[in-house]
């Protein structure tokens, strides 16, 4: 079964890859676009930076790059590979699309969240990469590898945790006939996690980490690579995964249970 | 197909029949957006989301001790109203107007007696009536979660200029979105530039980090440009930060009149060189 799985899904990449070269001129806007993204939720970090430095928790420059930077690696693996089929979700049920998901040999669950694949939106890991490494050499940084395989480990926890949520925000639409703004409210949110973890209070840093939990995608990763304890966050972290885990398999059953095809 | 703009005198009462189909199309999309209502209140909390997340992180940096440029009750306020402005100021034209240009579906409207964009303002204006109603009562929220911060001008004279500023600004913002599309006139596809000019006014607008946060010398190049008054200017008098000077008022009504005399003229000369799909 896995090894089908796993042929399947790299038939989906070969497909995306060549539908990529096909259309060019798209793919160039899609990775163009990408880029200035980046470069524009830099601002809004530096911007906070500058003003943050006489804080009691103050942060620099080098501090706020770098969380942007292991931000974009998080979410540009969550557009490369979940974000097409989420962003689609909405349609397939109201359609009836979702039926020719549901038929397939593979399950259905990995169908719906692992189906369509975006490589272009992968051009923002080389940027994110940039970010970390010119973020870390600002700050005359060097992190150690008990550092880097923890920020891993906790980025690898914050896109299992912000996928199990967008998941959840996105099965909306198997309640509501027109959940589609439910992705403007998911990417917003999104954002608060392109911010050191010193810009939180308290009620608002446990909102971030646990149900809405961005600021696991790179704050709480920034904090392990830059030395911090890395005990409390993993723990907190795998919980909020296997919580979401579990939650998510229950409302997929409910959720499909209520599903009547469109087409039928 | 060829399209004659019939240069014959205006019947008497043609005003009042324009009046009379701009209200019959208004009263359409106002039904039209009132048969989504759960589509709209997403949408509405989408547009109240940055800008609470930004309260969060922005109350959150400045309790722990972070000093910005402009005293922290002009920066709550201008968070709590942003999403108000946004929306009032917002336009999704563009591209269904390029989708009409490119199908044919544009001939529909330009055989009617009726100003062929008539149906795009008043989808415009009815959109925007139901989203106010469902905005405003989140923004009050807001409003009362902040109450200690928000800072409201006391001033019918600031509240006046403010609205007058907003609706020079939901003007400008209407017509460029109506130029975007009306390069489908003579491109096959729009989106590209429609991107472009989307991140272009995210950052230049202030709707990712108010324009009065920035340094000086980025202010004084970002002064003048377009984006700014679609956005960051109405806030700017509202909340009397930033620049709201006599150069800043004429920048803003000469900018909305030069877009709209540049739409008179793109429209002109985009209708005489389209071709209905299918004739």
């Amino acid at each position: 079964m896995i090894g089908r799985i796993v042929s399947w899904w790299l038939a989906c990449w070969r497909q995306a890859i060549t539908r990529d070269l096909q259309f060019r001129t798209q793919t160039l806007l899609i990775a163009i676009g990408a880029l200035v993204d980046v470069a524009i939720s830099l601002v809004p970090a530096l911007v906070l930076a500058q003003t943050a430095r006489t804080s009691e928790n103050g942060w620099d420059e080098s501090t706020a790059v770098l969380v942007v930077g292991l931000f974009t690696l998080s979410t540009a693996v969550l557009d490369t590979v979940i974000g097409p089929n989420l962003l689609r979700l909405d349609s397939a049920v109201r359609t009836g699309e979702l039926d020719l998901l549901l038929i397939r040999p593979v399950p259905a669950f990995l169908a719906l969240t692992l189906r369509w694949v975006r490589p272009a939106e992968a051009t923002r890991l080389l940027v994110g990469l940039a970010l970390v490494i010119g973020a870390l050499s600002m700050a005359g940084d060097v992190p150690t590898i008990g550092g880097v395989l923890g920020c891993l480990v906790m980025m690898a926890l914050g896109v299992g945790a912000w996928t199990l949520f967008w998941i959840n925000a996105s099965f909306l639409s198997f309640w509501w006939a027109s959940a589609e703004p439910v992705q403007a409210i998911v990417g917003a949110l999104r954002e608060a996690g392109q911010y050191p973890g010193a810009a939180f209070r308290r009620l608002p840093m446990l909102g971030f980490t646990t149900l809405v939990p961005a600021l696991l995608l790179a704050t709480l990763p920034a904090q392990v690579l830059l030395g911090g304890d890395l005990g409390g966050p993993l723990l907190g972290g795998a919980a909020v995964v296997g919580i979401g885990v579990a939650f998510t398999a229950v409302h997929w059953r409910i959720a499909i249970r209520r599903y009547d095809s469109a087409s039928s | 197909m060829s399209v004659v703009i019939s240069t014959a005198p205006r019947p008497a009462g043609r005003h009042r029949a324009l009046l009379a189909t701009g209200i019959a199309l208004f009263g359409r999309d106002l039904t039209v957006t009132l048969t989504n209502r759960a589509w709209v209140v997403l949408l509405q909390l989408g547009a109240v989301t940055p800008p609470v997340v930004s309260l969060l992180v922005w109350t959150g940096a400045i309790a722990r001790g972070a000093t910005p440029p402009v005293p922290a009750d002009r920066i709550v306020t201008w968070f709590v109203l942003v999403a108000v402005v946004s929306m009032v100021t917002s336009s999704w034209t563009a591209s269904f107007l390029a989708e009409d240009i490119r199908t044919g579906g544009l001939s529909i409207w330009l055989v009617r007696p009726c100003p062929a964009l008539a149906h795009l303002v008043a989808n415009n204006l009815a959109e925007k009536a139901v989203k106010i109603v469902v905005l405003l009562p989140m923004v009050v929220g807001l409003g009362l979660v902040f109450r200690r911060q928000v800072q409201l001008p006391t001033d019918p004279s600031v509240w006046a200029a403010a609205l007058g500023a907003l609706v020079c600004a939901g003007i400008l913002s209407f017509v460029l979105d109506v130029l975007i599309g009306c390069l489908a006139f003579w491109f096959e596809d729009v989106a590209g530039v429609q991107g472009i000019v989307v991140l272009a006014q995210r950052l230049l607008s202030g709707a990712v980090v108010p324009l009065m946060l920035l340094p000086a010398e980025v202010q004084d190049a970002v002064r003048f440009q377009p984006f700014r008054f679609t956005l960051a200017y109405p806030l700017e008098v509202l909340t009397g930060s930033g620049t709201a000077e006599l150069a800043d008022w004429l920048a803003l009504l000469a900018w909305t009149g030069a877009s709209l005399a540049m739409l008179a003229l793109v429209w002109a000369r985009g209708v005489r060189r389209y071709e209905a799909a299918g004739a």
